[in-house]
């Protein structure tokens, strides 16, 4: 049944864990107050305050130009997060950085909005016709034309990402679409630079505007970019391919490439098949066991897309692996006892998280999931379970046929776990899964800094 | 679960993001079409070598005047009007509803002597224009002596504001017009020098 090469040799040792971050929680909300208190002071410094009160034209100019500049800086803060920066990803985890981007991409459009508006009403200020402002402004003044292109970029980028929208699209063709949004941040540079009130005149600010994108551009190349090239360079290989259901699998990943990787149980990756028809696809899979030198052991569910491929690899195939990423680890459970509440494959990071936990965790896994064959990995869990004097409870079936009617509310997860409250809880599975143990846990009294959660979004 | 479907291409998924990147670089060809700088095409006076002492020299406050750099007085007595493809129907109609008395002949021919204004010292340096009169005191010429040039984009920038300022300022004939959007600052000093000249012609 299980495929398996032979190329494992020598005993595994633990991977080295990822280092913590350079930067505290505090320091990071410090830094990015600091730069939009530098933006806003840019044009503070140039009179934009005391030209709101100075009619019409100066008015809206002044809103303009506050808001053109507010709407660079939260592009850039967005492209930062998304550039994943190891330091930053560390603090975070990326799944609050993909939410971070996603509340500033708003914010950036809704100002970027108001940008362009109040630009066009200090354009017809001294009464030349609208249609003229307009020409002005789309390729008439020096820079215009492509800073216009780039405003349909972000509006683009915008309308796709809008939840009604996105969700009738596939990832990729959303993700292509969206890379547009760094040509339309690169686009509307040259106008900040050439026409901006608040730039063009002051050499100092200038040189803070063009080393801050230069930074955030480096941030790009290096951390985004740079990283990714590396993982294609090298690659690990599938060492090993265990069916583990129907439509459920763990493929194992290894090569002396590994050694290059920092994971700790809990941890996801990005993975990309180097093969034909898939090396343009990467896509989130948890680890399933502890990492080790002999492999990184990940459990795969066929969604219908490329996962449905994944399982099927033959052994050797070069797989690109991106991360880990993810702060949901042992490391902010210790000294703590521990509970697990996991839904389906989303169990892949509880068995990672339970093999690396002590006696005095106690741990407990709730493991829900639809069907018997649906539950992977138990026997492994309970085996581990053993050794650090923790327990698995399953729940297996349709909600429907459940005898309780509602099993994560807060009476039925204290009624399992009585001692809840002072356990950390780690939270797996699909989105309902996660929002229902989320509002059971407040109510059973677990204080949420104590909860610890990834949204899987794909 | 596990039905046989084709896998996705590439192609499939990647042609909206290069057709939007096909259509961004067809708006921009179509769309830049910058204005020609005409600033150096603009000038008063087409023979600077004719140092006549200016008729009126505005007794120029020591604070607005660039300390130690001479002021050429370009006054001179027979400037030809300057060719201006100005007067769109906007300007005229502008004119006329001008509480200013109606222009006889003559009184609105732009013969008056081309008077400097005062250097006016702004955040990003000197602003000097010069202007024509008319008989009814109208700005009927005007053009920038000197402008902020210490950066490469103060030129730039001015560059493109100067001919807008030029318009507007004949538009309106007289010193109250508004600035040019990214120009605040030569705009504001362009309105002081000017209104000077108005004030002391």
């Amino acid at each position: 049944m299980t495929r398996e090469s032979r190329s494992n040799r020598g005993p595994a040792r633990p991977l080295r864990r990822p280092r913590p971050s350079a930067l505290f929680g505090r320091d990071m909300w410090l830094v990015m107050w600091a730069f939009l208190f530098c933006v806003v002071g840019l044009w503070a410094r140039h009179g934009g305050i005391s030209l709101l009160s100075k009619g019409w034209l100066d008015g809206w100019l002044s809103i303009s130009g506050v808001t053109g500049l507010l709407a660079s800086a939260c592009g850039l803060i967005g492209i930062v997060l998304i550039a994943r920066p190891r330091t930053l990803e560390r603090n975070l985890g990326l799944d609050k950085m993909f939410v971070w981007h996603r509340y500033l991409g708003e914010g950036m459009a809704v100002l970027v909005g108001i940008h362009i508006v109040s630009a066009v009403i200090a354009g017809t200020a001294d009464g030349t016709g609208l249609w003229a402002v307009i020409r002005n402004y789309t390729g008439r003044q020096p820079y215009m034309a492509i800073a216009t292109v780039g405003g349909l970029l972000v509006l683009m980028v915008t309308i796709t990402s809008l939840k009604s929208i996105r969700r009738q699209m596939s990832y990729e063709t959303w993700y292509f679409v969206h890379l547009t949004a760094y040509a339309g941040l690169a686009l509307s540079f040259g106008h900040e630079i050439v026409l901006g009130t608040d730039l063009a005149d002051d050499s100092l600010a200038r040189w803070f505007w063009v080393g801050v994108h230069v930074l955030v551009l480096v941030a790009v190349l290096s951390g985004r970019w740079g990283r990714l090239l590396v993982s294609v360079v090298r690659p690990l290989r599938v060492v090993q391919v265990q069916p583990l259901g129907d439509d459920i699998g763990a493929i194992l990943l290894g090569g002396s490439a590994i050694n290059r990787l920092e994971a700790h149980g809990g941890q996801f990756c990005m993975l990309r098949v180097l093969r034909p028809g898939l090396w343009w696809q990467s896509h989130p899979f948890s680890l399933s066991a502890a990492p080790t030198t002999s492999g990184l052991r990940f459990t795969i569910k066929d969604r219908g897309d490329a996962s449905s491929l994944i399982n099927k690899l033959r052994i050797g195939t070069r797989v690109a692996v991106e991360g880990p990423y993810g702060v949901a680890t042992p490391e902010v459970a210790v000294g703590s006892k521990v509970l697990c509440i996991v839904g389906g494959v989303g169990v892949a990071p509880a068995r990672a998280m339970l093999e690396l936990l002590t006696p005095d965790q106690q741990p407990i896994v709730l493991y829900r999931a639809r069907s018997k064959g649906d539950l992977v990995h138990l026997d492994e869990m309970q085996d581990i379970a053993k050794r650090v004097d923790g327990e698995v409870l399953t729940l297996v079936g349709p909600s429907i046929s459940l005898a309780v009617k509602d099993p994560f509310s807060g009476p039925s997860l204290k009624r399992a776990v009585p001692d809840i409250a002072q356990r950390t809880v780690f939270v797996c599975g699909p989105d309902s899964l996660v929002h229902a143990a989320r509002k059971g846990l407040k109510a059973a009294g677990v204080p949420s800094e104590n909860v610890h959660f990834e949204m899987v979004w794909w | 679960m596990s039905s046989k479907r084709p896998p996705v291409s590439l192609a499939r998924r990647v042609w909206p993001a290069v057709a939007v990147a096909g259509a961004s670089a067809a708006f921009v060809t179509a769309l830049d079409r910058p204005t020609q700088f005409i600033s150096d095409t603009v000038s008063l006076t087409g023979s600077q070598d004719s140092a006549v002492p200016a008729t009126l020299l505005p007794a120029v406050d020591p604070t607005t005047t660039v300390a130690g750099q001479p002021v050429n007085p370009v006054a001179v007595t027979t400037i030809p009007p300057i060719p201006v493809s100005v007067p769109a129907p906007k300007t005229t109609t502008k004119a006329a509803t001008t509480p200013a008395p109606a222009p006889a002949a003559g009184a609105g021919a732009c013969t008056g002597q081309a008077i400097n204004g005062p250097v006016v010292q702004t955040r990003w340096g000197p602003v000097q224009v010069q202007a024509q009169l008319t008989a009814a005191h109208r700005v009927c010429n005007v053009i920038a002596l000197q402008t902020p040039n210490s950066h490469n984009r103060s030129v730039q920038i001015n560059n493109y504001a100067k001919p807008i300022l030029h318009k507007r300022a004949i538009a309106a004939g007289s010193a109250q017009f508004n600035g040019v959007s990214g120009a605040t600052i030569t705009s504001r000093g362009y309105q002081a020098s000017l209104q000077y000249v108005i004030d002391h012609a």
